[in-house]
């Protein structure tokens, strides 16, 4: 049943070592959700949109995309600005999740339309507490949109 | 001299003071076509000149004695009786054609005489305009007119006084214009002053109006020809040489902007790994690791760290030389006082007394100074942070005549047999254990200072606390 379906999380990340860590702090705090890990922009959209080795996947649509921006083949600016510009995946919540420090980048993540922008800190600590809050807010606190049918 | 050396001498849009002040030449002509580029030039003289106290004079011809005040007391806006007492008319009967001719040196002669009048009755100068359509009236000597003119041009420089004589293009032949641009080193034009390219030396032009030129005349103007060529090669291609230097300027920080950043952003990546997987295996795997491991690991973490901390410290460096300043006046005590209220909040248990003189201010970029002040209360908290009370002054005082800024504490101190090194980047006088930082922090204070033009030195002695001074160029 629909309800009952556990709502996903889409980590866009190219860095083995981040992508560890980060589902270790979620892990950790026993956010319980499913999370799906692609490793570059094309397969990012392969998932969201159906397409190749995720043809025949399941329709659900994740409850939250946690974004790198610097992601080989296409990059991150790319991957939310067709998010962005389709109708079965234009409400997702989107989180870009970057070491970028650079104000261009803030501002065209907020520009094609991400609903935050989260800079990974160096420290340990810090990163563990910032990918936890994020977890906590955008999947426990935050309402989502409604399941949308995938390939309808 | 080449056409495009006009130099326009402040435009009368932009307002800006009394432009004849600026003036050095006295002699100016006025060339117009109608009324109003007449008295756009002529009241602004007249009315700068009454407002300074100034003998003022009016020649009239044209105009009559009532239009002149007319326009001028609609340009001054208020009817100020007073300030136009010091306004004497005079008809061209009175001056350039008294006795019923005109002769150059009997009138220079009368302009010297009124000079030392007005000298005598208090006037610090004398201003003067004449309406030159006198010289229509045919009467004897008005044929030396440019005679005149050039004279005019041993008189000025070394006087008190200015004088605008006044054109109107519609009613003088092309010849006569020509040589009024010859005889004015200063040209007004339509309302507008300029430098006059045209001008030519009175001892020259007098030669080729009315006498002999000799040979010598000729040789110097020729040399002076091959010399101001060369003169002007060489600042063309000193010109040509800046551009290209700032173009390259320009290009090496754009690349630098990006290589550094480029850099910071991949070096950042591995830092999070090496404290990250240090970190869980303190955490998640502490019982399969001994008491060694594990201090090892946390030197790892550690070191990450501090990683992050000189990437981070080298960026702010290397962006403080390369970008633009901003100068605006900065209040150095409201700035001191925010950045004390921060450091009470980040250890509000801690006992420090600040002591922020009023009245700190200075001219420069508020960003940089805000950093660099960050940097040296920020260095005195850290510093007193082992004594259980501490005091931290910010304050300014004299050396050698000097304004100067200072920041003291009564904290750890240094020993002054190593305040050379202070200065220089990653050069630390203290173990990492004792006091934490990345040894760049002073060397970015320098760079901040010296965009100011300034000058920082320390004083200290070990356990007696540490003074930073500096100056900001004024």
């Amino acid at each position: 049943m629909k309800g009952m379906e556990i709502r996903k999380i889409l980590l866009v990340e190219d860095n083995p070592d981040d992508v560890e860590l980060t589902l270790h702090a979620l892990k950790k705090h026993h956010i319980s959700n499913a999370i799906v890990v692609v490793r570059d922009g094309a397969e990012a959209l392969d998932y969201l949109f159906f397409k190749g080795a995720y043809a025949n996947r399941d329709k659900s649509m994740p409850a939250l995309v946690l974004l790198d921006l610097k992601l080989p083949k296409i990059d991150g600016h790319e991957v939310l600005r067709r998010i962005r510009s389709d109708e079965r995946t234009k409400m997702l919540p989107v989180v870009i999740l970057t070491s970028s420090k650079e104000q261009q980048d803030l501002i065209n993540g907020y520009r094609n339309g991400a609903n935050s922008y989260v800079r990974k800190p160096v420290d340990f600590d810090e990163f563990t507490k910032a990918v936890q809050t994020l977890g906590l807010y955008w999947l426990v606190m935050n309402e989502p949109p409604p399941e949308m049918e995938g390939g309808k | 001299m080449t056409h495009d050396m006009m130099v326009l001498i402040s435009n009368s849009q932009e307002g800006i003071g009394d432009r004849f002040e600026s003036i050095g030449k006295r002699h100016i002509c006025n060339i117009y076509r109608n009324r109003n580029e007449q008295f756009s030039l002529i009241a602004d003289f007249m009315l700068h000149g009454l407002r300074r106290g100034h003998k003022c004079i009016y020649i009239v011809d044209e105009n009559t004695k009532d239009d002149v005040l007319g326009v001028l007391k609609e340009k001054e806006g208020r009817d100020d009786g007073s300030m136009l007492d010091n306004l004497m008319f005079l008809t061209k009967e009175d001056s350039y054609l008294k006795g019923g001719s005109f002769d150059p040196d009997r009138m220079i002669k009368l302009l010297q005489e009124t000079q030392e009048t007005a000298l005598a009755e208090g006037f610090p100068e004398l201003r003067v305009t004449g309406e030159m359509t006198w010289i229509f009236s045919k009467l004897p000597g008005v044929d030396k007119l440019l005679e005149y003119e050039a004279k005019l041009n041993y008189f000025f420089p070394n006087s008190k006084s200015t004088a605008i004589c006044q054109y109107n293009e519609n009613k003088f032949d092309a010849k006569t214009l020509m040589g009024v641009l010859n005889t004015h080193p200063v040209v007004g034009i339509y309302g507008e002053l300029y430098e006059n390219p045209y001008y030519i030396h009175p001892e020259v032009y007098l030669a080729s109006l009315i006498g002999d030129v000799p040979v010598a005349m000729y040789e110097n103007a020729r040399d002076d020809c091959v010399k101001r060529a060369s003169v002007e090669r060489e600042r063309r291609r000193a010109e040509s040489a800046l551009m290209e230097a700032n173009k390259r300027l320009t290009e090496s920080n754009k690349e630098l902007d990006a290589f550094s950043y480029s850099v910071s952003h991949d070096l950042r990546a591995p830092l999070r790994s090496m404290d990250g997987f240090s970190q869980i295996l303190l955490e998640d795997h502490a019982d399969r690791i001994d008491e060694v491991g594990k201090d090892y690991l946390k030197r790892i973490r550690a070191a990450s760290q501090l990683s992050g901390q000189l990437i981070d410290d080298l960026m702010k460096l290397s962006r403080i030389s390369r970008s633009e300043m901003r100068v605006e006046t900065v209040d150095l005590s409201e700035l001191g006082r925010e950045i004390a209220a921060q450091l009470r909040n980040s250890s509000p248990d801690r006992n420090v007394e600040f002591v922020i003189a009023d009245g700190l201010v200075a001219r420069g970029d508020p960003h940089l100074l805000k950093i660099a002040i960050d940097s040296l209360m920020g260095n005195a908290w850290k510093f007193t942070g082992r004594h259980p009370a501490a005091r931290i002054e910010f304050g300014q005082d004299k050396t050698d005549g000097k304004k100067t800024f200072f920041v003291r504490d009564d904290g750890a101190g240094f020993d002054m047999a190593y305040v050379g090194k202070m200065f220089a980047p990653f050069q630390r006088l203290h173990s990492s254990d004792e006091f934490p930082g990345s040894g760049i922090g002073l060397a970015t204070v320098r760079r901040i200072i010296g965009r100011h033009g300034g000058m920082i030195w320390a004083e200290g002695a070990v356990e007696k606390g540490a003074t930073f001074h500096f100056t900001l160029d004024n």
